[in-house]
């Protein structure tokens, strides 16, 4: 597993409106600058902006582990907008997370539901874990509802740093794979059109 | 306009609640709605909506997406 994991830090997955892209020291510091807006200090609970220093730190240690794979969101035109996240595979599950679209892009296309759908599959289909865990703050109301989408099924609450968030689980059979990617392709045929 | 938005906006997420008017802002319109939205807008009236239209202020009332087809198909 721990090879397999190593071996894809390597490699590029390619969707319809995205490219997952795995990070490295050069994204730093736009990922900071994202992880900086006001939305990820929230719903991230990080307490304050997070400095190139903080994700020099980060990204050196998980360069050490051997369990998790951070992708870059790259649109079609090469940008940088975000980031994701496979994490603590272990045996047969995992968790999903450290999502973050750059405000300015939020809105502007599917990029974050197709970046979870890709990082999904990827963890079913590679990885071949059975279900994949989430963690999202109570009051995150779009993603709550983009997590229903795509099919988690509700299990609890927990206590993060004394905030609430919600524990959801996602397993291979529930992935809402055809209805979302039916969303992106009819969005990609609206941006090609004119 | 505004009842033929309304028409495919109700075929397409019958789920929503299309009277409120504060969509976005309210969190009522996940993005992957928003998503949905600018693509049958798009097809629908063949208007192309620029990036920089894509903000909560023409997407939180059906009378303000009426307002932006408006505003491009002029």
């Amino acid at each position: 597993m721990e090879n397999l994991i190593l071996k894809w830090r390597t490699k590029k997955i390619e969707g319809k409106s995205i490219t997952l892209i795995p990070v490295e020291e050069r994204d730093l510091p736009e990922i900071a600058r994202m992880r900086s807006q006001s939305k990820s200090i929230y719903f991230f609970n990080q307490g304050g902006p997070l400095t190139l220093e903080m994700q020099k730190e980060w990204f050196r240690q998980y360069l050490s582990r051997d369990n998790d794979i951070y992708w870059g969101i790259h649109t079609e035109e090469g940008k940088l907008i975000g980031t994701i996240r496979i994490y603590d595979v272990m045996g047969d599950s995992c968790e999903q997370g450290s999502l973050v679209i750059d405000e300015k892009m939020a809105m502007k296309g599917p990029y974050s539901v197709e970046a979870l759908l890709l990082s999904a599959k990827f963890a079913f289909e590679v990885l071949n874990v059975r279900v994949i865990k989430k963690h999202v703050r109570f009051d995150n109301k779009n993603m709550i509802s983009i997590d229903k989408r795509l099919g988690v099924t509700p299990i609890g609450e927990v206590d993060i740093r004394g905030v609430k968030y919600l524990y959801n689980e996602l397993y291979q059979a529930d992935l809402q794979e055809e209805k979302i990617m039916a969303v992106i392709d009819t969005w990609n045929r609206a941006k090609k059109q004119f | 306009m505004k009842e033929q938005i309304l028409k495919r906006l109700k075929e397409i997420l019958p789920e929503i609640d299309f009277t409120e008017e504060a969509l976005v802002d309210d969190g009522i319109l996940d993005s992957l709605s928003i998503t949905m939205i600018i693509s049958e807008l798009s097809l629908e009236f063949s208007i192309a909506i620029p990036y920089e239209e894509i903000v909560s202020d023409n997407f939180n009332s059906v009378d303000a997406m009426a307002a932006l087809v408006e505003r491009l198909k002029s």
